[in-house]
């Protein structure tokens, strides 16, 4: 059912694979900073935050995310770090390994959120089918807008690579949703939980 | 079922539908012959997207209301004139995007609130524009045609395809409450029933 099992990882092993990652993280962190590139610095430190996001969620809402997730999330981001700190530039595969991971991220959130959104509310009622069609549909519409966004940052903080680039990420994104939606939702079911309280704690529901 | 009476079994919702769908084949067929294969493609997406619950049911009066199947036409129709320029295909986009929302809706097991529906509506504008852009990608690959010609071009297609979204789905949630039964109304208000 959780990722980790699928790796043969105990949870203290992903716990500290994750720790291990973090360190990594933190050390490009000072590395950047000690050379003056401060484009290292910012996207390693943008990195680490999303990394920190699930022990804030466990201070926070005391909700400890499944230690498989929070390897899996941390993956992607430090997949993505190393793209397009050096990689992309080198290896093309790499950056659709890296989208692949990322987009099933974004999957995973995307259906976690909706099935809680579903069981919370009578607003939906819907077939399993249509909830692996929303996860692509889902994902591919976070593509485009991370285009918009992207182009708003006018290629500030992320590089463009061009035509090419976009689509072959749209399509690496879509093969990455197609893996959730087929495979992956059981791997969310606590975060699925999660929201629900989240929604039902709120006065107006 | 907010979207439900939007698609209304009638016999001249379905005939006038017809029609609109046969000028959209015609469409289709001009684009083709005159090598314009990836829009042709587009246009016989839209004939098969419509078409789909009168197959299923085996009732040809199952047909989405005509005024939203006259959006599509009427993009088809102004694309005749020559290459679809890019707002038509802004508009087609979007509008087949809702197309789909209110047959999965009508047809479907689905139930959707409107304003989940209108929200639905907007995601698939947003990634029926992303397999749009892969499609006209390979195009040009293999094909030799020019749809994608910078970077910027493309870069502004997503930007405009976001706010037609927006507005259509505005315009959408403000046509269902309009044409709605003041009940269902009420009731969407508070969320659609429970069946």
């Amino acid at each position: 059912m959780m990722l980790g099992d699928a790796l043969g990882l105990t949870d203290s092993q992903e716990r500290r694979i994750v720790r291990g990652l973090q360190l990594v993280l933190i050390s490009l962190l000072g590395y950047g900073g000690a050379t003056f590139q401060f484009g290292i610095t910012g996207t390693a430190g943008f990195a680490l935050g999303i990394t920190l996001l699930p022990a804030w969620l466990r201070r926070e809402y005391g909700y400890s995310m499944d230690a498989g997730l929070v390897l899996w999330i941390t993956t992607a981001v430090i997949l993505h770090t190393m793209g397009s700190l050096w990689l992309y530039k080198e290896y093309q595969w790499y950056d659709e390994i890296a989208h692949i991971v990322s987009a099933s991220v974004i999957a995973g959130l995307g259906y976690a959120a909706f099935r809680a959104f579903e069981l919370h509310s009578d607003e939906l009622n819907v077939s399993s089918t249509f909830r692996s069609v929303f996860i692509v549909i889902f994902v591919l519409a976070i593509g485009v807008f991370w285009e918009v966004l992207e182009f708003a940052l006018g290629g500030v903080v992320v590089t463009v690579y061009g035509i090419d680039d976009i689509v072959t990420d749209f399509v690496f994104n879509a093969v990455g949703a197609v893996i959730v939606a087929i495979w992956g939702t059981g791997s969310v079911s606590e975060l699925v939980g999660f929201f629900r309280r989240r929604l039902r704690s709120k006065p107006e529901n | 079922m907010a979207l439900e009476n939007l698609v209304r079994d009638e016999r001249m919702n379905a005939v006038i539908g017809w029609l609109l769908t046969g000028i959209v084949v015609l469409g289709a067929i001009e684009s083709v012959l005159t090598g314009v294969l990836l829009w042709g493609g587009f246009e016989l997406v839209i004939v098969a997207t419509v078409s789909v619950p009168a197959l299923i049911t085996g009732d040809w009066t199952s047909m989405v209301s005509w005024p939203l199947l006259a959006v599509a036409t009427l993009t088809v129709v102004v694309s005749v004139a020559g290459f679809p320029s890019e707002t038509v295909v802004y508009l087609a986009v979007a509008t087949l995007a809702l197309i789909v929302v209110v047959e999965l809706e009508t047809f479907a097991s689905v139930d959707l609130s409107r304003r989940f529906a209108v929200v639905f509506a907007m995601l698939t504008t947003m990634a029926l524009q992303a397999l749009w852009t892969v499609a006209q990608f390979y195009s040009d690959q293999w094909l030799g045609t020019k749809y994608l010609r910078s970077q910027t071009e493309l870069q502004w297609d997503f930007v405009i395809v976001t706010v037609v979204g927006l507005v259509l789905g505005a315009l959408f949630q403000w046509y269902a409450g309009r044409f709605e039964p003041a009940g269902t109304v009420a009731r969407a208000a508070n969320g659609a029933d429970s069946p």
